[in-house]
């Protein structure tokens, strides 16, 4: 008897995940650099100017017809290098001191830094990384033009600067710290809470993540109505003072120099209790911060509204 | 006779990667492994069964599952499952089903589906007749992020790089998803977002990759920042292809040079913008630059002036820089199929 078995193997295809067997092998590419050495900025006490690029500077803003701008750019980036930290702290300098032929300092010179980052394509974060070790430079008026630079740069450019260290293993700059915690110590916090400094591979982390956001919301909010007259100035809603309170006595001293940040601009938030813990605190930046003068108002503030005192009228 | 998409041989090594459901597509909160009739199930992978002649006299067809971790439907949402009793059901003639992998133990590896002929006569399977299908649970997920304006498109054309590297990855069994970077909003939040919180919650993931060029680049930043500083999340690989910071959308023409926080490895390729409009690489001046705070560990090339001597791609531009073929060769796309697969495992 014939037995009929079908000799054909059954068969099927995978349509959803088509599948390919490795048959490329890969290319060789033989590489010899671009590993980086990390780079941990040091503090700077003063800016020098390199002749080379300043005269290259100069040459870009005195072109003539006919000369192409893109070129000059172009050598200007090849001479000073294309990680940026030797240009900008030039650019900042040319732009304070830089002169003309005939030796004069103008409007042209003071806007060649901001011109020339922004055809550069410069990032906020590399200037950063570029300005950071001049942050307190003994030069008061460019301790003051890199202030101005760092105006502009968000925070999240500053994050990444830190991350950077602190990955290393290094403390984050200290200037950079600083500068951080004096121009807004709320999104300071938070930026230090949001990298490695608040290991996020250790237990109980997202809650003190949140008490964290949630205590800087507190002040904040605080501070929010002192600004907008909702609030006396000289008076603090109790549980900001509690929040505070909190985080003066947390174990992290990026926290602690929150407090000390807000304390010292914000006068109303002081206690005695907390002021003189804060200055026997065992990190210097926090017992700098919480003995450094109280900021100056600037001009055009009026202290707390008092009514007009209305004589009678004269007859 | 249908002929298939892709030669049979080509899905045997390493097998077809399968996500495991444990997630919710429907919103009902029961995990979709749990239940039938799920709206919206998009973790199912489709299997055509070709069974010729069928009907055939003292022939039967028969399809059997190896383990109880994957289960066979009839439908994409799950409606009629086939191995109601037995591990065994009899295919009565050339069909399609649904494969779905239905457990959440981590050390269940495998699976297979068997399409063999059975011997009414003798009551023995044929020897030689077994055709085999092994699946393996997806343990990462990548998300692929594209440049201003490219739409995710499948096949992708040359010039749309990263969907080509997406494509190749996909090729080699990991569970690729190709979004536009605008899907990401400007503090990391979205879709892809979404995405990746879910196989990491519900779908058993443990290692996550993401890269992006241009824009790509930077909401590759964006997101994995929000993983990192939200949820904790250490992206095991990311990668700028010439990455353009991107919160400020089509204005921001600033390159991305923030190392995503959190990764444990970064992989950057730049190359220099060139603002001359007469220049013959004319892009705008548009590019990447190297990583400040960049980690040993990690990875960063100049495709124009490295290494000294040879360099990847001298006349490099913005727009050729993540491109498969001439003229800019293919160095970045290897070295990143290269870096991405010593790190990360289906």
């Amino acid at each position: 008897m014939n037995r009929q078995v079908a000799t054909t193997r059954p068969s099927w295809r995978v349509t959803a995940h088509p599948r390919c067997r490795r048959t490329l092998a890969i290319l060789a590419v033989s590489v010899t650099c671009s590993v980086v050495v990390p780079h941990l900025p040091a503090q700077e006490t003063a800016l020098k100017p390199d002749p080379a690029i300043q005269l290259q500077v100069r040459r870009l803003l005195n072109l003539q017809s006919g000369d192409n701008p893109f070129k000059e750019l172009d050598a200007l980036e090849k001479l000073a290098g294309r990680r940026h930290e030797r240009l900008v702290p030039q650019l900042l300098y040319f732009s304070v001191y830089g002169t003309d032929a005939k030796g004069q300092h103008d409007v042209k010179e003071a806007m060649a830094f901001g011109w020339i980052v922004h055809q550069l394509h410069i990032s906020p974060t590399s200037m950063a990384n570029a300005l950071v070790p001049y942050l307190e430079i003994e030069d008061p008026k460019l301790r003051e033009a890199v202030r101005e630079a760092f105006s502009e740069i968000g925070y999240s450019h500053f994050q990444s600067l830190v991350e950077g260290a602190v990955a290393q293993g290094a403390p984050p700059p200290k200037g950079l710290v600083r500068y951080m915690y004096q121009r807004n110590p709320g999104e300071a916090l938070l930026t230090l809470a949001g990298t490695s400094l608040l290991p996020r591979n250790r237990e109980g982390w997202k809650e003190k993540w949140k008490s964290l956001l949630w205590a800087e919301h507190v002040v904040s909010d605080v501070l929010w109505k002192h600004e907008h007259g909702f609030l006396d100035k000289r008076k603090v809603e109790p549980d900001a003072k509690a929040q505070l309170e909190r985080l003066s006595k947390d174990d992290a001293w990026w926290v602690r120099l929150y407090v000390a940040e807000i304390l010292r601009q914000h006068p109303a938030f002081r206690t005695p209790e907390m002021v003189e813990r804060l200055k026997k605190d065992p990190h210097e930046l926090v017992r700098e911060a919480i003995t450094r003068p109280e900021p100056k108002k600037p001009v055009g503030t009026f202290p707390p509204s008092k009514p007009a005192k209305v004589g009678p009228e004269k007859k | 006779m249908r002929p298939s998409r892709k030669p049979r041989v080509e899905i045997d090594v390493p097998g077809v990667g399968i996500r495991r459901n444990g997630d919710d597509d429907n919103a009902n909160q029961v995990a979709d492994r749990l239940e039938t009739n799920v709206q919206g199930e998009n973790d199912l992978i489709e299997i055509e069964l070709f069974t010729q002649p069928n009907p055939s006299p003292g022939i039967e067809y028969w399809l059997r599952r190896t383990n109880h971790n994957i289960n066979v439907w009839s439908e994409a949402n799950k409606a009629t499952g086939w191995y109601t009793t037995g591990d065994a059901v009899r295919i009565p003639a050339s069909t399609t089903g649904w494969v779905e992998w239905n457990t959440m133990d981590p050390n269940q590896t495998g699976a297979n589906l068997e399409l063999y002929l059975w011997d009414v006569t003798h009551q023995r399977a044929v020897p030689g007749s077994t055709d085999t299908l092994h699946f393996y649970p997806f343990t990462s997920v990548v998300i692929a992020l594209g440049g201003e304006d490219q739409v995710p498109v499948d096949p992708p054309p040359p010039n749309l790089g990263v969907f080509v590297l997406a494509g190749e990855m996909y090729r080699d069994g990991y569970d690729v998803h190709m979004y536009d970077e605008d899907a990401i909003d400007t503090v990391g939040a979205g879709v892809p977002f979404n995405e990746v919180l879910q196989a990491l919650t519900q779908r058993g993931v443990t290692q996550v990759a993401v890269y992006g060029y241009s824009h790509g680049g930077g909401s590759t930043f964006l997101m994995v920042r929000r993983l990192f500083t939200m949820n904790g999340v250490s992206v095991n690989f990311t990668a700028y292809i010439d990455g353009v910071e991107d919160e400020g959308g089509p204005l921001d023409n600033d390159p991305e040079v923030r190392r995503p926080p959190g990764s444990a490895f970064h992989a950057n390729y730049y190359q220099h913008g060139v603002s001359d409009p007469l220049d013959p690489l004319f892009d705008w001046g548009l590019d990447g630059g190297p990583i400040v705070g960049l980690l040993p560990t990690d990875w960063e090339i100049d495709v124009e002036t490295q290494p000294p001597g040879a360099p990847w791609d001298p006349v490099a531009t913005h727009y050729t820089i993540d491109n498969p073929s001439p003229p800019s060769p293919a160095p970045v796309h290897a070295d990143l199929m290269t870096r991405f697969r010593a790190r990360i495992n289906r």
